[in-house]
């Protein structure tokens, strides 16, 4: 196994030497299998954008999913906060995706519940990480303010547009001020404006201190990452 | 900004799935009910209301301080003065006011002195008054007054007396006849009458009944010290339920303490037999019956609308898959992601189970077997319905949180539940040849005389069990089949590939609608087979039972009308033993006339070989040096045997060669074999045999016209009603719930195919929207539509309705509900039932085609691009 980590203070993810098989099923019940990741080693400091990059199929949404602990590796470590996703029991890898490691789903539509207004889905998220009643007005107020889109939080998140919904997703995200947020494709689903709304949105968020990871092949995004970890047919080449 | 459009149609099929559900557990316990409170009520009706009445005797006593005196050697014993002791009418009354369902009392008194009519004869004779009872002859009369008397025509004629006539009490005091009226029905006896049908029947022999006559209250009382007066409570002619009666009968026997502890030491005056409780077994027997017939049909609808409900559930999920996966990639737990939706869940399944109980309800009274409930049968389906409502809830509840779970952490979704097909398939294997032992061992419901008896759970529920297992094995391959021809239709048109490939796209949305359409059609046939079957075996066995229309037992030449007689035959039967040595040895011997038996007789074509017309054509009338031929129908006799019948009170037994054999015969009503000989060598070998007036199509009032005419006529069989008792409504009542059962899957299997459509309407949708642009038009998604409907509902009811007959096939014959009684069950092909679901399978293809269509040209192209539609 190789190892090209680098160890910092500040870390708050971590993946040692990670690979993810698949089977796929075939005419036949005959199987075959897929190898999404290889023996990927990589490390996330706090407060830094980093951009996972590559060709689409070369398992950056796959290590995002290892991060949030929606998935497991088949062999290697996935850390975050120090803590082993791997030996979390169900209700542990719950708790990390409530708490710790929050994704931002690449469609806009699905990181909402779309027939509430932006600011009750704010409150929701505001209480599932126990923020307190006392500091959830101005933690939205905050937010709100953080992404650009303060005109629309009363709207039905339905109604809003792509890059709305999507910079709203990001301030929900960062609601209770998570130590990781992983956003998948993020702009994928939206036009160069809203996209560009959206970069804005994640950069002022990690300016405020967070740490985002996001999956991307969007130019623009690699462009204001911090740091780039690019990854083809699932082994990382940079 | 955009419009939101959120659908809200997700809960639907789950409130649908629990209406069912609630139907189906709520009905069952109803119609057991129904069945009950018919069964009660039949009883009732088929009894003589007389002998199930609470009868209360009002006792009598002699004065106060009057001492029996002891009578010298060889003299009569003296008169005693008997009274009735004071206030007694109205104690007794007291006591059957207390009574529950039971009519106001009747006044009743007989007495039976020795009266002189004019041609001086003295003869014992029942005096009778009965309340009201001189409204229920012809012609009408008033109320007698002291003194009076009225009577029969055949008892006048007998008495020899006329209107105007004096006839002399013991102390010569006269009665005069103020009244004749015409003879009271025998066949039946009239309701009003029934209590004195031993005043009005026959003797069995064919003797007239005792001489009787009406008079008044008082005149019956004056009559002598051997009057009886008593209080007749009927039951009430409303409708009843068992509990009811079950009060009822315990009011008797209260009724009864009550009247002995009024009237100590007269309690021989009670009456020592009541009908009741016989009424009340019986009816609780049909009723026991019923619901276990029923049981396996409640487990079946249970177990199948369950799986409606976890598919109406999934899709429920799918439809919120955003909405869960959110939730669940936020790591919010499963159990707080269900109770979220229950709110949602319960808003629209507390109304359907409520519509569930009130369409149970309804079917019930309004198609049951009786409109009358049980309180305790509406608590329980009350219950059941609550319990439905729950437990729908919890397990909608339970899948979206799976679902919602699974959706996200992929090491949940390795869970397999690939065992449960495979495991299910096996139980129910199993469960099918134990049924199907029992019933081979056990058969089904069993009729003996009145009663039913029987219906082993198990054994009744076979057709069913088999149904339900040829249908998982058959889903179980199918899911294999289909998944390997995924890539099939290679050669098809474009319109057709594409309906054919959504069928095999996904195995099981596929298999679900077939095995749905299976269920329904199957339900339906067995169904038919055996609620059919049964009415027909019923009325085949009352065939030969009576042997023709109406068997009419006469003790005189009748004088037939000529359109009568040309439908008529007499036959001559006597009771003979074939072996004296030989414990079983009854033999029923008859003797027709070949001439006109074939054309009044029926028998089935299974009965023998041989034509009826063809078996008696040999019977030929006795000449010397020849036996005479016969026809042996039941035990192990072959042509040439020769027989020898022992008549009672002859000598030398009647030897008869066999010319023919059958299986049974007309007019066979036991296991003993019937020997069938030409009339001629019966009346001349046996003294008195008796005389069956066999008719085919017979008029209404064709046993008064005979009685009319003075001949006098014996038991009457009537093959319209010989088997129309509630023990035979209660097989019937025991197989109808299988039709409602095949309604209900047929309802399923409409609501899973509409399922499957509206789960696949999105991807159809945005399939059809790039489609269009390669020309894809409305007339090839009109053939892909055909083809998606039809090939699982042509493969669905292939499948039910082979697996039903055979089901039946296997099982009609052993769920004979008289096997004793010939002829045998036959199982017989439901054609109407299978012509009709042939007939309307390409309609609803054309339905379920008609709202594919529909739902596709109708979306917004690029809202169903984006999945939103």
């Amino acid at each position: 196994m190789t190892t090209d980590r680098t160890i910092t203070l500040a870390e708050v993810a971590a993946c040692d030497g990670i690979s993810r098989r698949f089977d796929v099923p075939q005419r036949h019940g005959v199987s075959s299998t897929v190898l999404a990741l290889d023996d990927v080693s990589l490390s996330i400091a706090a407060g830094r954008l980093v951009a996972l990059n590559g060709p689409s199929g070369s398992g950056k949404s796959t290590l995002l999913a290892m991060l949030a602990a929606l998935d497991h590796p088949t062999s290697g470590t996935v850390t975050v906060q120090g803590t082993d996703v791997g030996a979390l029991g169900r209700a542990g890898r719950r708790r990390l995706r409530r708490t710790t490691a929050i994704m931002v789903l690449p469609q806009p539509a699905d990181n909402l519940l779309l027939a509430r207004t932006g600011r009750r889905n704010l409150q929701t998220v505001a209480a599932l990480r126990g923020v307190s009643a006392a500091d959830t007005d101005h933690a939205i107020d905050e937010l709100v303010a953080r992404v650009g889109m303060r005109s629309f939080i009363d709207h039905p998140c339905g109604a809003m547009s792509g890059g709305e919904q999507q910079r709203l997703a990001v301030a929900c995200a960062l609601m209770g001020s998570p130590a990781l947020v992983l956003a998948d494709e993020p702009t994928g689903a939206l036009d160069a404006t809203s996209a560009a709304t959206v970069v804005e949105a994640l950069q002022a968020a990690v300016s405020g201190g967070a740490t985002i990871v996001v999956a991307t092949h969007d130019p623009h995004v690699v462009a204001a990452a911090d740091d780039v970890i690019r990854l083809d047919h699932g082994r990382r080449v940079e | 900004m955009r419009g939101s459009g959120k659908s809200g149609s997700g809960s639907l099929p789950v409130g649908f799935a629990i209406l069912l559900a609630a139907f189906c557990a709520g009905g069952s316990a109803l119609y057991v009910s129904s069945a009950g409170s018919a069964a009660a009520r039949q009883q009732l009706d088929e009894t003589c209301r007389s002998t199930s009445a609470l009868v209360l005797p009002i006792p009598f006593d002699v004065p106060p301080g009057w001492v029996m005196p002891t009578p010298p050697p060889g003299a009569e014993p003296p008169e005693i003065p008997w009274t009735f002791l004071p206030n007694a009418r109205e104690k007794v009354a007291a006591i059957g006011a207390e009574v529950p369902s039971i009519e106001a009392g009747r006044f009743g008194s007989r007495a039976r002195p020795l009266l002189t009519t004019p041609d001086e004869a003295t003869r014992p004779v029942f005096v009778v008054y009965t309340d009201k009872l001189h409204e229920h002859v012809t012609p009408a009369m008033e109320p007698l007054g002291q003194g009076e008397l009225a009577l029969s025509r055949s008892n006048a004629e007998q008495m020899g007396v006329a209107i105007g006539d004096d006839i002399l009490t013991p102390d010569l005091q006269p009665l005069t006849v103020v009244h004749i009226f015409d003879d009271i029905a025998i066949a039946p006896v009239p309701d009003a009458w029934c209590g004195l049908a031993d005043l009005v029947q026959p003797t069995p022999a064919g003797d007239p009944p005792p001489l009787s006559v009406l008079a008044a209250s008082d005149t019956v009382i004056e009559l002598g010290g051997t009057t009886a007066s008593y209080l007749e409570y009927r039951i009430t002619r409303d409708p009843v339920t068992l509990t009811d009666l079950e009060d009822t009968l315990t009011a008797y026997a209260a009724a009864d303490e009550a009247w002995e502890t009024k009237f100590p030491n007269q309690g021989d005056l009670l009456a020592s037999r009541n009908e009741l409780p016989r009424v009340f077994a019986r009816a609780e027997a049909v009723s026991v019956t019923v619901e276990r017939s029923l049981a396996p049909v409640r487990l079946t609808s249970l177990l199948s609308v369950a799986g409606v409900l976890v598919a109406a559930a999934v899709l429920m999920a799918r439809e919120r898959r955003r909405e869960l996966r959110l939730q669940a990639v936020r790591g919010v737990h499963p159990v707080r992601i269900a109770l979220g939706a229950t709110p949602a869940v319960l808003a629209v399944s507390a109304p359907a189970a409520a519509a569930g109980f009130g369409l149970a309800w309804l079917t019930v009274t309004q198609f049951g077997p009786a409109s009358l409930l049980e309180r305790h049968a509406v608590v329980n389906a009350v219950l059941a319905t609550i319990a439905c409502l729950v437990v729908g809830l919890v397990v909608v509840a339970a899948t979206i949180g799976l679902v919602a779970d699974r959706s996200v952490d992929r090491s949940a979704r390795h869970a397999s539940t690939r065992w449960l097909l495979p495991v299910t398939g096996l139980a129910s294997v199993g469960l099918t040849v134990w049924s199907f032992q029992r019933l081979d061992s056990r058969g089904g419901i069993r009729t003996f005389g009145v009663e039913a008896r029987g219906g082993d759970i198990l054994a009744l529920g076979f057709p069913l069990f088999a149904l339900l297992t040829l249908t998982a094995l058959a889903a179980f391959a199918l899911r294999g089949i289909i998944s390997a021809a995924r890539l099939s239709g290679a050669r098809l048109s474009r319109a057709m590939r594409l309906g054919w490939r959504r069928v095999v796209l996904e195995a099981g949305p596929t298999v679900a609608t077939i095995a749905a359409v299976s269920l329904a059609s199957g339900s339906l046939i067995t169904a038919t087979a055996l609620s059919d079957g049964a009415q027909r075996q019923l009325e085949e066995k009352a065939a030969v039972y009576v042997g023709s229309d109406l068997s009419i037992t006469l003790f005189d030449d009748p004088t037939l009308a000529p359109d009568v007689a040309a439908r008529s035959t007499t036959a001559w039967t006597t009771k003979a033993k074939w072996d004296a040595e030989d414990n079983d040895n009854r033999v029923d011997f008859w003797g027709i006339d070949p001439a006109t038996f074939t054309d009044v007789a029926r028998l089935r074509d299974d009965a023998s070989p041989q034509s009826l017309a063809a078996m008696v054509a040999l019977l030929t009338e006795p000449s010397d040096g020849e036996l005479p031929a016969a026809i042996a129908a039941g035990g192990d006799w072959a042509v040439g045997d020769v027989i020898a019948i022992e008549v009672a009170g002859e000598r030398e037994p009647v030897s008869v060669e066999v010319v023919a054999v059958a299986d049974f015969f007309p007019g066979k009503t036991t296991g003993a074999v019937l020997i069938a000989v030409h009339e001629a060598v019966l009346t001349t070998a046996v003294p008195f045999p008796v005389r069956r007036l066999l008719v085919r199509d017979p008029p209404p009032d064709l046993i008064e016209t005979l009685r009319d005419q003075g001949t006098r006529v014996g038991p009457v069989l009537d093959a319209s009603t010989t088997f129309a008792a509630s023990n035979f409504s209660g097989l019937r009542w025991a197989y109808r719930p299988l039709a409602v059962l095949g309604m209900l899957f047929a309802v399923m299997a409409a609501a899973v195919q509409l399922l499957v459509v509206a789960a696949r309407r999105n991807t159809r949708r945005a399939a059809h929207v790039v489609m269009r642009r390669t020309g894809f038009g409305t007339r090839s998604l009109w053939t892909a539509a055909l083809v998606e409907s039809v090939v699982p509902l042509l493969a669905g009811l292939a499948l039910g309705v082979g697996a039903a007959l055979g089901a039946s096939a296997l099982a009609v014959g052993r769920l004979d509900p008289m096997p004793l009684l010939a002829p045998p069950a036959r199982f017989a092909m439901p054609w109407d039932t299978v012509l009709t679901l042939v007939a309307v399978a390409p309609l609803w293809a054309a339905i379920t085609a008609f709202i594919i269509v529909r739902t596709t040209v109708r979306a917004d192209p690029m809202r169903a691009m984006r999945g939103d539609q």
